[in-house]
C-alpha cells in the first residue's frame, strides 16, 4: 500500500488541477489550475526517479567502478528543470492573453464572457 | 557541411525572429523573414535529396552520441514533411504581403514575423527529433508560438479563442508529457530508435501501454479529430487570415504525422492495431468526423467557416485511413495529409485574397466574381475539386486507395460514409462556385471604397496568385502521376 503512496499523491494533485480547469468559471482560476496539474506531472517524473535507500546523485569518488553509493537517477531532475521553464513560459502568455482579455471585455469571467 | 545545414535549418528561424524584436522597420522585417523562409526551404530541399541518395541521416547535439546524447534523424518520410511544412510556410509569406499589412496593426508586425519564425522552427524540431522529451519541448515551443499568433486579429473574440486553445493544448502537451514518463519508467531510455529496439521485452508491461494511450490521447486533441475539434474551429474563425493557411498547412497536420510515426513506425503495426486494438477508436472519431463536420460545413454561409469544417471533416478521413492498420492504408493517409496541406492551404489563401476583393466572408457578398477575379475561380474550382475528390487530383487518389483499403477489410458501413459525404463535399464546394459564377443584380456595388480599407482588384494580386497557382500545380501532378506518387510514398515508410 505505501510503496504506492506517491504516486498516487501525485495523481491526486493532477486530478484536481484538471477538476479545477474544468469547473473554474474564471479564467484566471483555470491558469492556476493548470500549474497545478502541471505539478502534479512534476511530481509523478521526481517519484519514479528515487531508488531505494538512495541518496543525492553527487559522485564522491573519481570514476563509477569505484563508487558503490546508490543514488537516485538524476535524468528525470534534469528533464524536469526544462519542463518548469516550459511550465513558466505557458504561465507568462495566458496570463498575458488574460491581461487582453481583461481589457476588451472588461472581465474574466466565463459566464459574462460567453453572452458577447 | 550538409550535416550542420540540419541544425542550421532549425535554428536559423530562432536566430532571425529573436533579432526582429529590435528590427522596427515592417518592410524590412517582412523582406528578412521571406528571404529566411526561402533559405529554410531550400535547405529543407537539399537536406531531402541527400537522405535520398544516400540514406538516413544523424545529428548529435555536442557530439554526445545516443542513448545519452540528443539526436536529430532525418529520415525520408520526415524529409519529405519538412519540405512540404517549409514549402507551405514560404508560400504563406510570399503570398501574404497584401492580407498581412491589411490586417495586422504595423507596429506589430516585427514581433508577428518574429513569433512567426519561432513556430516555423518549433514544427521542424517535432519533425526531425529521435527524442522523446525534446518532442515534448518542440511541441511546446511551437504551441506558444501559435497561441500567440491566433490571438493577433481585428476581431476582438480572437484573444478569447487563443485563451482557451492554450488551456486545451496545455492539457494536451501535459497528458503527452506523463505519457513520456510511463515509457521512460518502463524501457528506461528517451531516445526512439533505442526505445524502438527495446520494446519487444517490454510489449507486455503496462507502464508502456498506459504510455502509449496518453500519448496518442495528447496528440488526438493537438490535431483536432471530432469531439475534440472546438478549439480548432474556434480559432480559425476569429484569427487573422494571413496565420490560417499556415497553421492549417502545419499545426495540427504536424501531429497527424506524429499520430502516423507512433502508431506505424515506433510502437508498429502490430502492437497497435492487433494488441491494443486502437482501429476502432480511430474509425469511430474519424466516421464522426466525416458526417458531422460534411454536415456543418454544407450549412455554412460563411466561405471561411465552410472551410474549417471542410478540414475538420477531412481529418476524420485520414484517421479512417490510419485506423484500417496496413500499409497501404498508411500510404492513403499520408495522400490525405498531403492533399489536406497542399488544396486546403490554397484555399485559405484564395479565401484571404477574396476577402481583399470584397471585404467579406459572407455568401451574400460573393456573388459575381468570375467578372472581376477569374483567375481566383478558376483556382478555387480546381482546389475544390481535390477536396472533393474529383479525378486528377490529389484528392481523388487519396479517396481511390482509401475505398480500395475499404473493400478488402469489407467495410461496407465505412465506404457509404466516405461515399456519401464526398458527395456532400461537392454540394459544399459547389454551393460556393454558383455564388461565384452568377450575379445577382444590385447585390454588390464594386466602386465603393469604404474608408481606410483599399479594396483590391485580381490585377494588384498577380503575384499572389502565381504562389498559389505553384501549390495547385504540385497538386495536379501529384494527383495526374497517382501510380508514381503512390510508389513514392510506398517508399517513405519502409
Amino acid at each position: 500500500m505505501f510503496e504506492h503512496f506517491p504516486y498516487m499523491l501525485c495523481l491526486f494533485v493532477a486530478i484536481v488541477g484538471i477538476y479545477g480547469i474544468a469547473v473554474n468559471g474564471n479564467y484566471f482560476k483555470k491558469l492556476i489550475s493548470l500549474g497545478v496539474l502541471q505539478a502534479g506531472v512534476i511530481m509523478f517524473f521526481i517519484a519514479i526517479a528515487k531508488n531505494k535507500d538512495a541518496s543525492a546523485p553527487i559522485m564522491d569518488c573519481l570514476s563509477f567502478e569505484e563508487c558503490e553509493k546508490v543514488v537516485a537517477n538524476p535524468l528525470p531532475h534534469v528533464l524536469m528543470l526544462t519542463a518548469i521553464v516550459v511550465g513558466v513560459a505557458t504561465l507568462s502568455v495566458g496570463l498575458s492573453l488574460i491581461i487582453r482579455i481583461k481589457q476588451e471585455y472588461k472581465t474574466v469571467e466565463d459566464k459574462e464572457l460567453q453572452k458577447e | 557541411m550538409i550535416k550542420n545545414l540540419v541544425i542550421l535549418e532549425m535554428l536559423l528561424p530562432i536566430l532571425i525572429g529573436v533579432s526582429h524584436i529590435v528590427n522596427r522597420r515592417a518592410h524590412l522585417v517582412y523582406l528578412v523573414t521571406c528571404i529566411t523562409n526561402v533559405v529554410v526551404c531550400v535547405a529543407a530541399v537539399f537536406i531531402c535529396i541527400h537522405v535520398f541518395q544516400s540514406g538516413d541521416m544523424h545529428y548529435y547535439f555536442g557530439g554526445w552520441l545516443p542513448p545519452a546524447g540528443i539526436e536529430f534523424k532525418i529520415t525520408k518520410f520526415n524529409s519529405v514533411i519538412t519540405c512540404l511544412i517549409s514549402v507551405i510556410s514560404t508560400a504563406t509569406f510570399l503570398h501574404g504581403k497584401n492580407v498581412m499589412f491589411d490586417e495586422i496593426d504595423i507596429s506589430k508586425i516585427n514581433s508577428f514575423c518574429g513569433v512567426f519564425l519561432i513556430c516555423l522552427a518549433g514544427f521542424i524540431g517535432v519533425l526531425l527529433t529521435n527524442d522523446f522529451f525534446n518532442l515534448y519541448v518542440f511541441i511546446e515551443i511551437s504551441s506558444l508560438a501559435s497561441y500567440s499568433l491566433i490571438s493577433i486579429s481585428k476581431d476582438k473574440s480572437s484573444i478569447k479563442a487563443a485563451f482557451c486553445y492554450l488551456i486545451i493544448g496545455s492539457i494536451a502537451a501535459t497528458f503527452i508529457l506523463i505519457g513520456i514518463a510511463y515509457i521512460y519508467s518502463a524501457s528506461g531510455t528517451l531516445n526512439i530508435d533505442d526505445f524502438i529496439s527495446k520494446l519487444p521485452n517490454i510489449q507486455e508491461s503496462n507502464s508502456v501501454r498506459i504510455g502509449y494511450c496518453l500519448i496518442l490521447v495528447g496528440i488526438l486533441i493537438k490535431s483536432g479529430l471530432f469531439p475534440l475539434h472546438t478549439w480548432l474551429v474556434d480559432s480559425y474563425k476569429s484569427t487573422n487570415s494571413f496565420i490560417v493557411p499556415f497553421l492549417n498547412g502545419t499545426s495540427s497536420k504536424i501531429y497527424i504525422f506524429l499520430a502516423i510515426n507512433l502508431t506505424y513506425l515506433i510502437f508498429g503495426i502490430h502492437y497497435s492495431f492487433h494488441h491494443l486494438n486502437i482501429s476502432f477508436i480511430f474509425g469511430a472519431m474519424g466516421a464522426m468526423a466525416i458526417i458531422m463536420c460534411s454536415l456543418a460545413a454544407l450549412y455554412q454561409s460563411n466561405l471561411r467557416n465552410m472551410l474549417i469544417f471542410s478540414t475538420v471533416s477531412q481529418i476524420g478521413y485520414t484517421f479512417v485511413a490510419l485506423g484500417l492498420g496496413s500499409k497501404a492504408s498508411a500510404v492513403a493517409a499520408i495522400m490525405f495529409l498531403f492533399g489536406n496541406i497542399l488544396a486546403k492551404s490554397s484555399l485559405f489563401m484564395l479565401a484571404s485574397n477574396i476577402y481583399l476583393n470584397r471585404r467579406s466572408y459572407d455568401m451574400s457578398k460573393l456573388h459575381n466574381l468570375k467578372s472581376h477575379m477569374p483567375i481566383v475561380v478558376v483556382l478555387f474550382a480546381i482546389n475544390g475539386a481535390s477536396i472533393a475528390g474529383v479525378p486528377l487530383t490529389i484528392g481523388f487518389s487519396a479517396k481511390i486507395s482509401l475505398i480500395i483499403e475499404l473493400i478488402k477489410k469489407d467495410m461496407w458501413v465505412m465506404l457509404a460514409i466516405v461515399l456519401c459525404s464526398s458527395l456532400v463535399a461537392i454540394l459544399y464546394i459547389w454551393k460556393f462556385m454558383e455564388t461565384f459564377l452568377y450575379s445577382k443584380a444590385g447585390s454588390i456595388n464594386d466602386s465603393k471604397r469604404k474608408d481606410g480599407f483599399g479594396v483590391y482588384s485580381e490585377r494588384e494580386l498577380y503575384f499572389p496568385l502565381s504562389i498559389i497557382a505553384f501549390l495547385t500545380g504540385a497538386n495536379l501532378i501529384c494527383g495526374v502521376f497517382f501510380n508514381r506518387f503512390a510508389e513514392f510514398l510506398n517508399n517513405l515508410i519502409l
